[in-house]
C-alpha cells in the first residue's frame, strides 16, 4: 500500500428509530492509499452505501457513527468541526452518487452546478469558476460544453448527467473519490465506457477512488483492491487479483459462483450456483458469523462466535473461523 | 411542447365549468322564490306584475333563461341591483379596489411570514420555530377570523385606542382588517412550505449539494426551496383570490368597503342580482386562475416540458 | 391514543377527550346546562363572568344583553354546532363519496360530468357558495346542514374518485367483474368497504371547517336562527357588548369554537397519519 490516506478502524453505525436502535455497520475497517482504487462489493443491505456516506460524516437522518476511528491524510475525521467537514467534503473527498437524475438539482443548470465547488472552497469569482467548469466538462469527455454549461439536468441523457457529476466531484482536485454505485442506473452499453471515464480521470488527477457495487465484474476490471461486504462488517479483503483467483471467505466463493464470466477455466458446471437464503436484516442478525445460516461449510463455533478477521498477511484478511483451522 | 390537444382539453373545462357555474346560479336562484314578488311594489296591478316577469325574461322556460343569461353574462351583464340601482357587476367592480387593496396587503404578510417560518421550520424540524410555527399554525387555521379581528378590535379600538375599529381611508383602518385576513393564510403557507420543504431536503440533490461542502444557507435556498415553491406559489395564487372573494366577515365586522361587504348587503336586501354577480364573478376567476396556472405549470416547470 | 408507532400521542388524546366532552355536555345539555338558554332576565343583563368584579356566582359566566345565561347557552350551543357540523359531514360525505365511486368507477360520461360539475363547484369559494346557498332558502338548522352538504360534498368526491380510479384495477374487482357482478353491486360490495378509510379520515379534518363555516352564516344572520343558542349567534350579539367592553360575549363563544375546531383539527391529523400514512390526501 502507498502513503495511506484513508484509514478507518472499527466503524461503527447505528440507526436510531422509534423502535430502537440497530446497528447497521459493525467493526469495519479497511485502509486506502493515495492514488489507489478498492471496490466495495455486496449485496443490499450489506451495508456498503451507508460506509460510503460514514466516510464523509454525512449520514442520513437518524443515522449516526456510534463508535471507531476514521483518518484522512493522518488527521483524525471524528474530531472535525463542522466547518472543516464542509471544505473537507467537496474539496478533499469527493462524492458520485448512484442516480444522476435525482442527485442533480432539476433547477440549477449545469454550469452553475459545476462551478459552485471552485466558488465556495477554492474562492474563484463565477466567471473563473465557469471557465474551469468548462475545462471539467470537456475533461469528462462532454460533446459541445459551451453550450451544455447552460444546460438543465433533464435535458441530458443518463450517461451524460453521471458525467457531469463526475465533473462536480472534480472540481477541486480532491484525493479521494467515492463512487457509490455509479454505474447501476445506467445502460449497460455505457457503464464500461464510464469505467474506463474513471481510470482515466484517476490517471490524470491521481486521486484515490472507492467503487461501491454489487457487480463483481465492475471490481474485477477497475480496482486493484476489493473488499467484500456482508451483514455490515467486512468477510474478506485483498488484492483483486488474489481474492478473484483463490477466495477464501465462503460468501465471496458464492459471489464468484453466482458470475457468469468469473467462473475459473475448467468448471465443469454449466449452472449458475446460487447462494440460498436471504442477507440478514440489521436488528435480526444471526448469532455468531452473520453468514452461518447460509454457508455450506459451517461448522461447530459458526454459531456462536462471530470470527474476527484473521489476518493473512500482506493486507489480506477473512473473517472466517476456516482460516483457524487451516492453520494459516 | 405539448401539443395543441392540452391546450384545448384545459380551455374547454374551463369554458364546461363557467357554463355549470351559470347553470349552478341560476337554478338555485329559482329556489329562492319567485324575485318578482320581491321587487313588486304594494299595489301593483297583475299586468304590471306580467310587464315585468316579461321584461326579466322569467316567463320563458328554463333552457332558454339559462342561454339568455349566459349571452347576457359573456357580455357583462348580470342584472340591476335591486338595492342600489346600478350594474350589478358595476358594482363588483366598483368594490373591487377596496377589496384588492386589503387582500393584497393580508397576501403580502401572510406569504412572507408564511414562507420564511415555513422554510425555517423545515430547516430545523423539531427545534423551537419549529413546534412554535406548528401551534400557532393550528390555531391560525382553527379559530375563526373574524372572531380574531373582533378580539383585535377589543384590545386595540376599545381597550387601547390605537386603532379605529372600522372604516376605511387610512393606513390605520387598514391593520386590523389585513392581520385578521391574513392570519389563516399564513398558516396555510407555513404549513405547506414546511412540508414542500422537508420533502425537498431529503431529496438526492440534496444530499449532492451537501456532499459538495454547499455551505448549509446555499442548500436550503438554492437548492431545496425553489422546487418546494412550486405548490406553495399555486396554493397562494388560489389564496389570494379567496381573500379578495371570501371575506365576507371581515370586511362586515370592520365594514370595509369591498366585495364581501357588498355581499353582505345583498343578502340583507335580498338583492339577487348582486349575490349573483358576487358568486359568478368569484368563482369565474377560480376557473381561470386554475387554468391558468395549469398551462402555467407546463410552461415554468422544465421538467413537466419534457414529460408531457 | 396511540400512533402508527405505539406510542401514545398525546395531543391526539387531549383532543379526542376534549371533542368527547363537548359532545357528552351537548347531549346532556338539559341535565348540566344551570339555566334555559333562552330565558331572559332583565335584572340580570350584561353580567361579567364570577371571577371579574360584579360576577354572580348563579352565572358562571356572565349573562348577555337579555339577561341569559352565557354558560348555559354556550353548552346548548355546543349541541347545535356538534350537531349541525357532524350531520353536514355525514351528508356531505355520504353524497361525495357515492358520487366519487360512481364517477371513478364508470368512467367515461358520468365521470366527465361529475368531474366538471366538482370543478365548477370547488371554484366557488365555500363561504360565498354557502351564503348564496342560504340567501335563496329559509333560515333553519336543517337547512345550514343542507347547505353545507351541498358546498363541501365536492372534496370527497375528487379524493374518492382518485382512489377508485387504482382500486378499479386490482384483482378482487376483477375478479368480480369476470364473475358477473353487476357494476353496483362492485361498487357497493368491493369498492366501498375500500375507501370508507379515507373518507372517515377526511371527515374528521373536515368538521373543523364546516363549523366554522356555520358559525360564519349564523354570525352574518344566514345559518342557524335565533333564539337557537348557536356560538355563531352569540357572536353576532357580543359584537355590540364589546364595543362597551363586555369581551366575554365575544371571547368565550369564539374559545368554544376554536378548541372545537383544533380538537378536531388534531385528531384529524391522528386519523390521517394513522389511516392514511402514505399521503393519498393533500
Amino acid at each position: 500500500m502507498t502513503a495511506p490516506l484513508l484509514e478507518i478502524e472499527d466503524l461503527a453505525v447505528d440507526a436510531t428509530g422509534s423502535a430502537g436502535t440497530v446497528r447497521i455497520l459493525d467493526g469495519v475497517s479497511i485502509g486506502l492509499g493515495e492514488g489507489e482504487t478498492l471496490g466495495v462489493v455486496g449485496e443490499s443491505g450489506s451495508g456498503k452505501s451507508t460506509l460510503a456516506a460514514a466516510i464523509p460524516r454525512l449520514l442520513g437522518p437518524g443515522l449516526a457513527i456510534s463508535a471507531g476511528r476514521m483518518r484522512l491524510a493522518g488527521e483524525d475525521v471524528m474530531a472535525m468541526t463542522p466547518a472543516r467537514l464542509r471544505r473537507m467534503r467537496g474539496a478533499e473527498v469527493a462524492t458520485i452518487l448512484q442516480d444522476p437524475l435525482h442527485s442533480l438539482t432539476p433547477w440549477l443548470r449545469i454550469g452553475t452546478q459545476v462551478a459552485e465547488p471552485a466558488v465556495v472552497h477554492d474562492r474563484l469569482s463565477w466567471k473563473a469558476a465557469q471557465a474551469r467548469a468548462l475545462d471539467l466538462l470537456r475533461g469528462v469527455w462532454i460533446p459541445e460544453p459551451e453550450r451544455r454549461l447552460r444546460s438543465y439536468p433533464h435535458e441530458m441523457s443518463g450517461g451524460m448527467r453521471q458525467r457531469v457529476a463526475g465533473a462536480v466531484a472534480l472540481s477541486c482536485a480532491p484525493r479521494l473519490l467515492i463512487a457509490d454505485e455509479p454505474t447501476t442506473a445506467l445502460d449497460p452499453t455505457i457503464q464500461l465506457q464510464y469505467l474506463d471515464l474513471l481510470k482515466s480521470l484517476q490517471r490524470e488527477h491521481g486521486f484515490a477512488l472507492i467503487l461501491i457495487t454489487h457487480d463483481l465484474g465492475v471490481v474485477a476490471r477497475t480496482c486493484q483492491r476489493v473488499g467484500v461486504m456482508y451483514g455490515g462488517r467486512f468477510v474478506e479483503t485483498g488484492t483483486t487479483a488474489e481474492v478473484m483467483e483463490r477466495p477464501r471467505h465462503p460468501y465471496t466463493r458464492g459471489l464468484i459462483a453466482s458470475m457468469p464470466r468469473l467462473r475459473s477455466a475448467g468448471s465443469r458446471s454449466d449452472r449458475l450456483a446460487i447462494i440460498p437464503g436471504q442477507p440478514p436484516v440489521p436488528g435480526q442478525m444471526p448469532p455468531g458469523c452473520r453468514f452461518h445460516p447460509r454457508c455450506a461449510q459451517r461448522f461447530e463455533p459458526c454459531d456462536r462466535d462471530s470470527p474476527p478477521a484473521f489476518d493473512l498477511g500482506g493486507d489480506r484478511r477473512v473473517a472466517c473461523w476456516l482460516e483457524r483451522e487451516s492453520g494459516t | 411542447m405539448p401539443g395543441a390537444r392540452f391546450f384545448l382539453r384545459r380551455l374547454v373545462y374551463a369554458a364546461m365549468s363557467l357554463a355549470i357555474l351559470a347553470l349552478t346560479v341560476l337554478a338555485f336562484s329559482k329556489v329562492g322564490g319567485d324575485p318578482v314578488t320581491m321587487m313588486i311594489e304594494p299595489g301593483a296591478s297583475q299586468a304590471d306584475i306580467d310587464a315585468l316577469r316579461q321584461r326579466l325574461g322569467l316567463d320563458l322556460p328554463f333552457w332558454a333563461q339559462y342561454l339568455k343569461f349566459m349571452k347576457n353574462a359573456v357580455t357583462g351583464d348580470l342584472g340591476t341591483s335591486i338595492y342600489y340601482g346600478q350594474s350589478a357587476v358595476g358594482l363588483y367592480f366598483d368594490r373591487l379596489p377596496a377589496s384588492l387593496l386589503l387582500a393584497g396587503t393580508a397576501f403580502a404578510w401572510s406569504v412572507l411570514l408564511g414562507i420564511g417560518v415555513g422554510v425555517t421550520a423545515a430547516a430545523r424540524p423539531g427545534g423551537l420555530i419549529d413546534r412554535v410555527g406548528a401551534v400557532l399554525a393550528l390555531i391560525g387555521m382553527s379559530m375563526p377570523a373574524f372572531w380574531f379581528g373582533m378580539l383585535l378590535i377589543m384590545f386595540f379600538s376599545v381597550h387601547l385606542r390605537w386603532l379605529p375599529s372600522s372604516g376605511s381611508g387610512s393606513w390605520r383602518h387598514l391593520v386590523m382588517p389585513a392581520i385578521s385576513l391574513g392570519w389563516y393564510f399564513a398558516a396555510s403557507h407555513l404549513r405547506l412550505t414546511r412540508s414542500a420543504m422537508l420533502e425537498s431536503l431529503q431529496s438526492d440533490y440534496v444530499r449532492l449539494a451537501r456532499l459538495k461542502g454547499m455551505p448549509e444557507w446555499r442548500v436550503i435556498l438554492r437548492h431545496a426551496l425553489p422546487g418546494a415553491l412550486i405548490p406553495v406559489v399555486t396554493l397562494a395564487a388560489i389564496n389570494f383570490v379567496l381573500m379578495v372573494n371570501a371575506a365576507v366577515v371581515i370586511e362586515t365586522i370592520y365594514a370595509w368597503p369591498g366585495i364581501g361587504r357588498l355581499l353582505y348587503e345583498a343578502i340583507s336586501f335580498r338583492d339577487i342580482p348582486v349575490i349573483q354577480a358576487v358568486v359568478l364573478m368569484s368563482g369565474s376567476m377560480i376557473v381561470l386562475l386554475n387554468l391558468a396556472t395549469d398551462l402555467l405549470y407546463v410552461a415554468i416547470d422544465p421538467r413537466i416540458r419534457h414529460a408531457e | 391514543m396511540r400512533n402508527r408507532f405505539g406510542e401514545l400521542d398525546l395531543a391526539a388524546s387531549a383532543a379526542a377527550l376534549l371533542l368527547l366532552l363537548f359532545a357528552v355536555l351537548a347531549v346532556l345539555a338539559p341535565l348540566v346546562a344551570p339555566h334555559d338558554p333562552t330565558a331572559s332576565s332583565l335584572s340580570a343583563r350584561l353580567l361579567p363572568p364570577i371571577w371579574s368584579e360584579g360576577g354572580q356566582s348563579t352565572y358562571l359566566l356572565g349573562t348577555d344583553q337579555l339577561g341569559r345565561d352565557v354558560l348555559s347557552r354556550l353548552i346548548y350551543g355546543a349541541r347545535v354546532s356538534l350537531a349541525v357540523g357532524v350531520a353536514a359531514v355525514l351528508m356531505a360525505g355520504a353524497i361525495g363519496t357515492a358520487l366519487g365511486i360512481t364517477a371513478g368507477y364508470l368512467g367515461g360520461f358520468a365521470d366527465q360530468v361529475i368531474m366538471r360539475v366538482v370543478d365548477a363547484w370547488m371554484a366557488m369559494p365555500s363561504l360565498v357558495f354557502a351564503i348564496f346557498l342560504a340567501a335563496m332558502v329559509g333560515q333553519s338548522a336543517i337547512n345550514v346542514v343542507l347547505i353545507l352538504g351541498l358546498v363541501y360534498w365536492t372534496r370527497y368526491a375528487r379524493l374518492v374518485r382518485g382512489e377508485v380510479l387504482s382500486l378499479r384495477e386490482r384483482d378482487f374487482v376483477k375478479l368480480a367483474v369476470v364473475t358477473g357482478a353487476s357494476s353496483l353491486r362492485i361498487m357497493v360490495r368491493h369498492i366501498l368497504p375500500n375507501v370508507v378509510n379515507t373518507t372517515v379520515v377526511l371527515a374528521t379534518l373536515m368538521l373543523g371547517v364546516v363549523i366554522v363555516t356555520e358559525a360564519s352564516l349564523s354570525f352574518l344572520g344566514v345559518g342557524v336562527p335565533p333564539p337557537n343558542p348557536a356560538w355563531g349567534l352569540m357572536l353576532a350579539d357580543g359584537k355590540q357588548a364589546m364595543m362597551v367592553g363586555k369581551w366575554w360575549l365575544t371571547v368565550l363563544p369564539g374559545a368554544c369554537i376554536l378548541l372545537t375546531v383544533m380538537s378536531a383539527s388534531i385528531l384529524g391529523d391522528y386519523m390521517r397519519d394513522r389511516f392514511d400514512p402514505k399521503g393519498k390526501m393533500r
